[in-house]
């Protein structure tokens, strides 16, 4: 499935072309040693490049394909045709001058292997420059200095033939890399998982670099490193590893540069949580890959072309965006990484067609559209926002719980019921947080009541509360938890009025909590307090609409034995909110219209 | 055939961890063939008698969930246990505490499928054994919910409920889908005891039924 996948994505990429090839791969080089055909050292070409970093500017090694790199942890191990300054120069600053000179030699060894039959001139150059090199001239060499320090200290080295031409990109060395690769592999034929051919396994899998949070060197999806992971006999010290899960190593080559990739997108990763979410279509083309992007984070900018896209999504089969035509039947696949110890771990995996997953984000924020203040202009709260609103502001780690976030973002895209933990987590944020503003901390947000409308819509079967979750106010709406969010948010207003506005607390930082879970025992003493608020409002017509709206919403209120409920459960709780923030934007509403 | 029962079985989760996932496990979409042979041993199991799983039914909607759980990365030498069987005086014990690993799992919720199944017997039946005894057993078994072991989703942690499935029509969550699952683990083959091979089919769900009646098995 998410290999498959995977797999089939690195074809369509190569396809087009671009991505590297078997038994190639990206790396990060800094300097590319200078030799002539004699394989004697010239000079030192610096190859970082600079990037754009923030305000700053920085000098970043280069990218570089070059042959595939081994998985390399303490042993010494040589890479061809690309290494560090131990196995190419057999100097390093680790200060165990031992070891750089065994590093050296086993990459001489492998070197002068691999290109044992190979006469071409750039074998030859590379071939001499193993034969001729002592490290024990590295100090005094003329050429090194100056950059020794520099070149011991970080990153890749690789060879550049008469300071031009990479020696990796020579057609005689590659063939020879490609040869070395087929007779050097495990050998061990096994049905693949992946493909469904008999091919050989690969023994380890490879490394997924860029993941938040991972090892900075790479962590696996697949890897047995420990004895309780392996399954019958199939131990990784006498088998390899990789007998655990035969993917042969064609497949588990074409899923890790496919997955690193993606990753490498920085454009197109999103975090969400602790998880690194990609998302690819089944067709290479990016642009699929924008219109999700935007679907996904809608910034304001792209509003209104987000609109067109929900708009046209509906009907039809394709989708124009910006002069390309986008097949809304096109698999696509969404991705949730997440480090867990030395490994990955999925945390989703989402396959469906692009035009569902885009129905599936337009009914979303659907349900989430609720009335919002004047300074507020976006149209679209991105899930970034939305996860934001579970976030305690004042503590140091911003970040919503994982789990849930990783749920949230699936149930949007599968257009399943939203995870309960999201609403526990927004009522938990709205019972502890107060209004402040010197920390732009509110304690009822748009976000917030957007996210209990939007839970309540998609996950509650109840018809009465049914018709109060809508955009702006319902005013007919009997619903009592609904009337009684109303009523708060009139009683706090007469309370302002009464006040001149310059209160330290409020009757909504005392008693907006506990008359929300429990309004049989705060209301009461809400009303008594309105008694006096109300007649220190000494406008009479504000002091008449006031009465009046008090009135009309006790009369919403159906008398009986037991008018008001003793406590509330957290579903109609958030009715309550939802009321007092409908009410509440209201009466913000009319003040601007008097102002007017 | 003749012999053939439907077994309906729900739960609450399930793991069937993939192979190459097994780490930090991710299941399959759906139920793998041995995964159901297992459920209808831990119900009825007899030397004489052998399952063989025809069809899986996918009566509820593939949802996935995901937890972590605490785990421990060894396993207990089996060496280590044969000497201290023969007198050696090691300690024979793995404490958790230190070999402890978290792993997260990416699970199936709310799972709900029918199993339809036949038997056959083996050659370790006995002169007193026949298809119609079996069959009574079984049928009898299942409708009175009794169970050698309690059977179980992939995973000890995620018991199955059964019962016997007397509908003669199954609705099935993906009436008018084709879906493709790639390749899923068939069952082991323990023939040489020594090297146990994995099996797979290529498993394509046409309108929530997987038919293993007639697939290809690659091992």
């Amino acid at each position: 499935m998410i290999l498959q996948a995977l797999t089939k994505h690195y074809e369509s990429l190569a396809e087009i072309g671009e991505i590297t090839e078997l038994g190639f791969s990206m790396a990060k080089v800094s300097y590319g040693l200078h030799i002539d055909m004699e394989g004697t050292l010239k000079g030192i070409i610096t190859l970082k490049v600079s990037e754009q970093r923030g305000k700053k500017t920085v000098l970043l090694p280069r990218r570089v394909k070059v042959p595939e790199q081994l998985k390399r942890s303490s042993g010494v191990a040589p890479n061809f045709l690309c290494d560090t300054s131990s196995y190419f120069l057999g100097v390093d600053d680790k200060g165990k001058p031992k070891r750089a000179r065994e590093c050296f030699e086993s990459a001489k060894k492998l070197h002068l292997n691999i290109l044992q039959d190979i006469e071409s001139e750039e074998a030859l150059a590379v071939k001499n420059f193993f034969e001729s090199w002592n490290p024990e001239m590295a100090e005094e060499c003329e050429v090194l200095q100056g950059y020794l320090d520099e070149l011991v200290k970080e990153g890749n080295l690789i060879f550049l033939i008469d300071g031009t031409k990479p020696a990796q990109e020579a057609g005689s060395l590659k063939e020879a890399w490609k040869q070395y690769k087929k007779d050097n592999g495990s050998g061990l034929l096994m049905q693949c998982l992946v493909t469904g051919e008999k091919l050989p396994v690969a023994k380890l899998h490879p490394s997924i670099k860029g993941v938040k949070d991972a090892q900075s060197s790479g962590a696996s999806i697949v890897s047995f490193n420990d004895d309780a992971y392996e399954s019958f006999g199939r131990h990784g010290k006498k088998n390899g590893q990789g007998l655990n899960a035969p993917v042969s190593e064609y497949a588990a080559f074409a899923y890790g540069t496919a997955l690193n990739h993606l990753i490498e997108d920085r454009k197109h990763m999103q975090i969400v949580g602790d998880s690194t979410v990609v998302y690819w279509a089944e067709k290479a083309e990016p642009v699929y890959k924008d219109v999700f992007l935007m679907s996904l984070e809608p910034k304001e900018e792209t509003e209104n072309q987000l609109k067109s896209v929900f708009d046209k999504v509906a009907n039809g089969y394709f989708l124009d965006f910006e002069g390309a035509e986008l097949n809304l039947a096109v698999p696509f696949y969404v991705l949730g990484l997440a480090p867990n110890a030395a490994r990955l771990s999925v945390r989703f995996f989402i396959r469906d067609s692009f035009g569902t997953l885009l129905c599936h984000l337009k009914e979303h924020y659907q349900r989430l559209e609720i009335i919002r203040p004047e300074y507020d202009s976006r149209e679209y709260l991105s899930v970034w926002n939305l996860l934001q609103e579970t976030v305690n502001k004042n503590s140091r780690e911003k970040t919503p719980s994982p789990v849930m976030a990783g749920a949230v973002l699936r149930a949007i895209l599968n257009g399943g019921v939203y995870p309960r933990s999201l609403l526990n987590a927004v009522m938990m944020r709205i019972r502890a947080d107060q209004d402040d503003t010197d920390r732009r901390i509110k304690k009822i947000t748009r976000g917030r009541a957007a996210i209990i409308k939007a839970y309540l819509m998609r996950n509650s079967a109840d018809q009465l509360m049914k018709e109060v979750l809508t955009v702006g106010l319902n005013e007919s709406s009997k619903y009592l938890p609904y009337v009684l969010g109303r009523l708060f948010s009139v009683l706090e207003g007469v309370q302002q009025k009464a006040s001149g506005g310059n209160l330290n607390s409020t009757i909504k930082d005392r008693y907006f909590n506990s008359a929300c879970a429990t309004p049989a025992v705060i209301f009461p003493v809400l009303l008594k307090l309105y008694n006096n608020h109300i007649r220190k409002v000494d406008n009479t017509g504000m002091r008449i609409y006031f009465e009046q709206s008090i009135g009309e919403l006790t009369n919403l209120i159906e008398m009986g034995n037991n008018p008001l409920p003793k406590r509330l459960s957290l579903e109609e709780q958030g009715v309550f909110i939802l009321g007092y923030y409908h009410q509440t934007q209201k009466r913000f509403e009319g003040k601007k219209k008097e102002e007017k | 055939m003749g012999y053939g029962v439907r077994v309906e079985v729900w739960g609450d989760y399930a793991l069937f961890t993939r192979p190459e996932m097994k780490t930090e496990r991710v299941s399959y979409d759906v139920m793998t063939a041995s995964a159901a042979r297992g459920i209808l041993e831990s119900i009825y199991w007899h030397p004489g008698l052998k399952w063989v799983i025809d069809r899986i039914y996918v009566l509820k909607e593939i949802q996935f969930t995901n937890i972590r759980r605490n785990e421990v990365k060894s396993k207990l030498s089996s060496r280590n246990a044969h000497t201290v069987m023969n007198g050696a005086k090691n300690e024979l014990a793995m404490y958790t505490s230190e070999e402890i690993q978290q792993r997260a799992s990416l699970i199936l919720k709310d799972v709900h499928y029918v199993i339809e199944a036949h038997f056959e017997l083996t050659d370790q039946a006995g002169e007193r054994d026949s298809r119609e005894k079996f069959y009574a057993i079984a049928s009898r078994r299942l409708r009175n919910g009794q169970c050698y072991s309690q059977p179980y989703f992939g995973c000890r942690e995620f018991p199955v409920q059964f019962r016997l499935c007397e509908a003669e029509d199954i609705e099935t969550a993906y009436s008018n889908e084709e879906r493709d699952l790639g390749f899923v683990l068939y069952d082991m083959d323990y023939s040489n005891l020594q090297d146990i091979q994995p099996m797979f089919v290529r498993t394509v769900m046409k309108n929530g039924v997987i038919d293993f009646s007639d697939c290809e098995v690659f091992r």
